[in-house]
């Protein structure tokens, strides 16, 4: 796939909605698109967190391994959804797995050359981080909503 | 004036001096007989209740009775089941307390005594010609499927129609069989979501706010329906007003302790409403400010 | 029943003011005896003036006065032998038509079959005798929490249409006293079939008698008296004068304006350090109306009732959910109090629930006045934010 090919496929993706071109194209040359089949692993907990995926179709299912027991799903992410914000902080190493559970298309994107861009396009950096903060705050606040209903649902 | 005319007198007013009460005296059980019990999920029951006398019951989506274990106690529960039927009532009820616990040992043929129906109904008609969006969680599903069922028998007259529900995990999702059928229809979205999940789960996994967020519809044209635990209402607010929906159009329920159901015993006072009589059916708006203030 | 009694009153407001003397009084309880009343009202009992079932006008408190302040009530001897110098007594006419404990039904279990019976309702017909104008006020109120909303309470209609009333109007008031700021007396003006006021000192002890309906004057008709001259009238009216004007307290003007808008006020922690929560502001209060029921069975389970007591939002349990109480804080107890009886009352019932008798100012154990709460969440109010030019 060409990365002018990829580059209009960032764009389209609700997570890079509005990006000045110069920076979807930057990031087009660290991305290229993958598909996964049901079931397959996209990424896995403890290991370095050196890409970053959008899903463009499909369902991803982040999951914590629990030795002995069936892993638990604590996340379902589809399509506009992205996986994966280890990269950005130390150690970059991942704490969960994700899973594609249905036939699913990613966009791939090398996190690690990623970062070193930032270092030298601080403008990228930025622009990148600002969207990635209010995923994390969702998914946080997502986080909390479910652990308050589950204590309050036990009494 | 003789000493017989003024016992008479007195006589004359109706109710006065010794007599039985009313046999329409709202504080006194009509007797049911549980026809049917179904275990939905763990501690949660329904029953079917059927009247002794064979009259007619009547209630509304949103409004509750008080439901009686003999010799136990009353608890104010919110009918569940489908609100044309006038022979029988559905109450979905989840085992948490002493009253209710007891109500859970009860078999089919038991006897026990209803009061009602009391408060506030769910507004169908304010939902004409827009969106319907129905949030809820856990066992907050039952007070809004009997306004469910209504909502599909008039499904012209709305625009989409959402149900976005959530639940702990897959083993405790209330009326499974309700949503499996409500998802084969192609006129209305049903978004189950779990907080977590086995392996290889297809569905959403992630809160209700969240659920909420990825599902389609018209803020600027939508009535939305909230029934889960108080604490978690605003969430649900919030992320309905991230998808421009204003609180005017948001309707919930609340609980509060409930003795009597007809405004007497004080218990369920919420600022200036009593819940038996203003509620527990309010629209957002009316209570938003009240709802910010804590321990009211 | 009260608008029954009003109505009447409009009809007999034209006749003129009669008077009786102490033994009249006497022969006006007999008679009322005689016709099948019990007659209930106030009496010396356990160091306070209680309303009880009179045997004749003896029992009355002759030559008794209260003392009232934040915290304190005292019986004192006066300096005559009136019968109603006294003001309020810690129990109000509450009891009477809103007992605080009652069966509401009876149940009886048969394998698993069951049947229910409403209560009998026992409702003899009774004076009040020595009714003053903030209790008639409160009887107002209560009137229109059991009879006047979508539902009526079957036990209190049968006591209320039972009830002849006796109304007395107030020639003293205590500390505690602030019906003049309620607007309730301290002279009664209508819910009443006879109303009263006491003349006594110089040499006389009479009293300038009314009929408030048509059945309390036909009870005039049937007693001893004379016409009252225009100085039995003077002295009646003075008598009430003096007790409007010696009151000390007042609740402020809006009192329902403030609490609403300083629901979140930070005096609420400060009173809630003072107050017990021991319930008493609520039990003597005489339009407080919240209750509790209690299932009864014996002890095979086939014979079962329901009980219907007083409740008090002071306690835990009156907020109970599943799981815990909803008002956990002292502060958020007291201000359901004050805010339900000063405030959201109004949205409720259409009045305040406040008739300013003073009671639980008096039966406080730590002197908590509510007017006085009142003015200080007032005074603690942030000022309104001033305009931005």
């Amino acid at each position: 796939m060409s990365t002018s090919t990829v580059t209009a496929l960032l764009e389209r993706h609700r997570f890079f909605a509005g990006i000045p071109e110069r920076m979807a194209v930057t990031i087009g040359e660290f991305a290229l698109e993958r598909k996964y089949a049901m079931e397959e692993m996209i990424l896995r907990q403890g290991e370095p967190a050196d890409n970053v995926y959008l899903v463009c179709s499909g369902l991803v299912s982040v999951e914590l391994y629990a030795p002995g027991r069936d892993p638990v799903v604590v996340e379902g992410l589809g399509a506009g959804d992205v996986v994966g914000w280890s990269w950005l902080c130390p150690p970059y190493r991942w704490s969960f797995d994700a899973r594609a559970v249905e036939p699913s298309t990613l966009i791939d994107i090398d996190a690690a050359g990623l970062r070193a861009r930032f270092e030298v396009d601080p403008a990228l950096g930025y622009e990148v981080l600002r969207r990635f903060v209010p995923v994390m705050a969702r998914r946080l606040s997502s986080a909390r909503e479910r652990m308050a209903e589950c204590e309050i649902d036990r009494s | 004036m003789s000493p017989p005319e003024t016992v008479s007198a007195v006589q004359a007013v109706p109710g006065a001096v010794t007599q039985p009460a009313s046999a329409l005296d709202p504080m006194v059980p009509r007797a049911f007989r549980v026809e049917h019990v179904r275990r939905e999920v763990k501690d949660v029951f329904s029953w079917q209740l059927r009247p002794l006398d064979g009259a007619a019951v009547q209630i509304a989506p949103g409004q509750f009775n008080m439901l009686y274990a003999p010799g136990v106690g009353e608890v104010a529960i919110s009918v569940s089941g489908d609100c044309s039927d006038d022979s029988a009532l559905v109450h979905t009820i989840r085992a948490v307390g002493t009253v209710t616990r007891a109500m859970a040992q009860l078999q089919a043929g038991a006897m026990v005594g209803v009061r009602g129906p009391f408060g506030s109904a769910w507004p169908i008609e304010a939902g004409y010609g827009k969106d319907v969006v129905f949030i809820t969680g856990t066992v907050g599903l039952a007070p809004l499927r009997p306004l469910i069922y209504e909502v599909l028998k008039r499904r012209e007259k709305y625009g989409k129609v959402i149900i976005t529900y959530g639940s702990r995990g897959v083993d405790d999702i209330l009326y499974e069989r309700d949503l499996h059928t409500w998802r084969g229809r192609f006129d209305m979205d049903v978004n189950v979501t779990v907080h977590t999940a086995p392996t290889g789960y297809r569905g959403l996994v992630g809160s209700v706010a969240e659920a909420v967020n990825r599902s389609t519809f018209e803020g600027g044209n939508a009535i939305a329906f909230v029934c889960r635990s108080e604490a978690l209402t605003l969430a649900a607010v919030r992320a309905l007003q991230q998808r421009g929906m204003t609180t005017d159009c948001m309707y919930t329920t609340l609980e509060r302790s409930m003795k009597c159901g007809i405004g007497f015993c004080g218990h369920c006072q919420f600022g200036p409403t009593f819940m038996c009589k203003e509620g527990p059916v309010y629209r957002f708006d009316t209570i938003e400010r009240l709802f910010a203030i804590r321990e009211l | 029943m009260l608008t029954q009694s009003n109505g009447v009153a409009a009809k007999v407001a034209q006749r003129p003011a009669e008077v009786i003397d102490r033994a009249g009084l006497g022969a006006l309880i007999s008679l009322l005896q005689s016709d099948g009343y019990r007659v209930i009202g106030p009496q010396v009992g356990d160091g306070a003036i209680v309303y009880e079932t009179l045997a004749s006008a003896d029992d009355l408190p002759a030559g008794w006065l209260d003392e009232q302040s934040p915290g304190h009530y005292r019986l004192v001897r006066g300096p005559d032998a009136a019968v109603f110098a006294h003001t309020v007594g810690p129990q109000g006419w509450k009891r009477v038509l809103f007992p605080p404990r009652q069966t509401l039904w009876e149940g009886e279990r048969d394998g698993s079959q069951f049947s229910i019976e409403p209560a009998e309702i026992e409702a003899p017909p009774t004076v009040l005798l020595g009714v003053r104008a903030c209790e008639l006020a409160a009887i107002a109120i209560q009137d229109r929490v059991f009879l006047e909303g979508a539902y009526v309470d079957a036990g209190y209609a049968a006591r209320r249409a039972a009830l002849f009333i006796i109304a007395v109007n107030c020639a003293r008031s205590t500390s505690t006293c602030f019906c003049v700021s309620m607007q309730t007396g301290p002279k009664a003006r209508t819910g009443y079939d006879l109303a009263l006021t006491e003349l006594c000192g110089g040499g006389r002890h009479d009293f300038v008698i009314e009929a408030g309906t048509e059945r309390g004057a036909e009870v005039i008709e049937r007693l001893e008296r004379r016409a009252a001259g225009p100085e039995d009238l003077a002295a009646a009216a003075a008598a009430v004068e003096r007790a409007a004007s010696t009151q000390t307290r007042a609740m402020p003007p809006d009192a329902e304006g403030i609490l609403k808008a300083n629901l979140e006020s930070t005096h609420w922690n400060e009173v809630a350090s003072r107050c017990l929560n021991c319930t008493n502001c609520t039990l003597v209060c005489p339009t407080c109306f919240c209750s509790t029921v209690e299932d009864v069975t014996d002890l095979g389970g086939d014979h079962f009732s329901r009980e219907r007591r007083w409740d008090s939002c002071f306690t835990l349990d009156h907020s109970y959910i599943h799981g815990g109480s909803v008002r956990r804080e002292g502060a958020s107890r007291y201000r359901q109090w004050l805010t339900h009886k000063l405030a959201h009352w109004h949205d409720q019932f259409g009045s305040s629930g406040c008739t300013g008798c003073g009671r639980c100012v008096a039966w406080c154990p730590v002197g908590i006045d509510i007017t006085a709460e009142v003015a200080a969440i007032a005074a603690a109010a942030p000022a309104a934010p001033k305009d931005k030019r």
